[in-house]
């Protein structure tokens, strides 16, 4: 019977969730880039959930990436940042296999976890270009 | 019965805890590198540079009662601390490329269960504290700048 549900459950457990990728000044940037642009470091930051998975498949801590990211936000304003880069996700996974498992061993529920980090930056505005005023056209005096 | 009923009584406290756990730690270094400091950065070089090596550090430290953080478990200690101490040592103007990981942050709930416990072994004449290891991990690439 386990065997059977072996095999007819995949083998690869997904787990995403989306990031938002504002550019503009004053909206959340969470990447896992480095930032280009200039910038002041705010200190690094890491969240974590931890919680039980009850019979296999209800998340009642909400230990999941989309979670996790959903809270960064609050997180990284208290902290007077506008972004965190270079981001390190980590999350507990079970395939569909162990979840069944267990369910039929409810009295143990799975552990899970997710974690993500980076730094906190403030993105500055773009130093401006200095632009030279136009030369003034040279008055000739006189003539040949 | 009862042990469903204290299934049912766990699963729903264990709903309605805080699960989340959030440690920081200090700034880092903003580009461009200023003066002599020493340049910290989860990213790569403002400037040209040669690598002198790789540092991994791992802080540790003991939770008590919950609450009272004993050690170096924790994000500056072991990154503007150890980390940075190390890179000058080795002759480094900066350590880019910075990655951490607290092994083991301890959410609310966890430290109120074990000042709980805490306070019922004291009640009960024990003179046992509830003690956790925590361990934070840090990399990094120390560099010298070229420029």
């Amino acid at each position: 019977m386990a065997a059977a549900l072996g095999a007819g459950s995949g083998c690869t457990a997904v787990n995403y969730a989306k990031l938002p990728q504002a550019r503009t000044p004053g909206e959340l940037l969470i990447t896992q880039e480095a930032l280009t642009e200039p910038y002041e470091s705010k200190g690094v930051l890491q969240l974590t959930r931890k919680g039980p998975i009850l019979f296999g498949f209800a998340d009642v801590a909400g230990t999941d990436l989309e979670t996790a990211v959903a809270e960064l936000g609050p997180q990284i304003r208290a902290r007077g940042a506008d972004g965190l880069v270079n981001v390190r996700v980590e999350q507990t996974q079970y395939t569909t296999f162990r979840r069944i498992v267990a369910i039929l061993h409810f009295f143990a529920p799975l552990p899970s976890e997710v974690t993500i980090n980076g730094e906190l930056v403030k993105r500055l505005p773009a130093p401006a270009t200095a632009t030279e005023p136009a030369a003034a056209p040279k008055k000739t005096e006189g003539g040949t | 019965m009862n042990l469903a009923r204290s299934f049912i009584l766990t699963a729903l406290g264990l709903a309605s805890m805080g699960c989340n756990a959030v440690v920081a730690g200090g700034a880092l270094s903003s580009p461009p590198p200023q003066g002599n400091a020493l340049y910290l950065s989860t990213g790569g070089s403002p400037k040209k540079y040669r690598t002198l090596g790789f540092i991994q550090v791992r802080g540790y430290g003991v939770q008590m009662a919950g609450f009272a953080d004993a050690g170096n478990a924790n994000l500056d200690a072991t990154i503007r601390g150890t980390l940075a101490e190390e890179a000058v040592k080795l002759g480094g103007h900066g350590v880019i490329n910075i990655e951490f990981l607290d092994e083991n942050p301890q959410t609310d709930a966890e430290r109120i269960n074990d000042a709980m416990k805490t306070a019922q072994n004291l009640a009960n004449g024990k003179a046992k504290i509830e003690t956790k290891d925590r361990y934070v991990t840090v990399t990094g690439e120390v560099i010298e700048f070229k420029e």
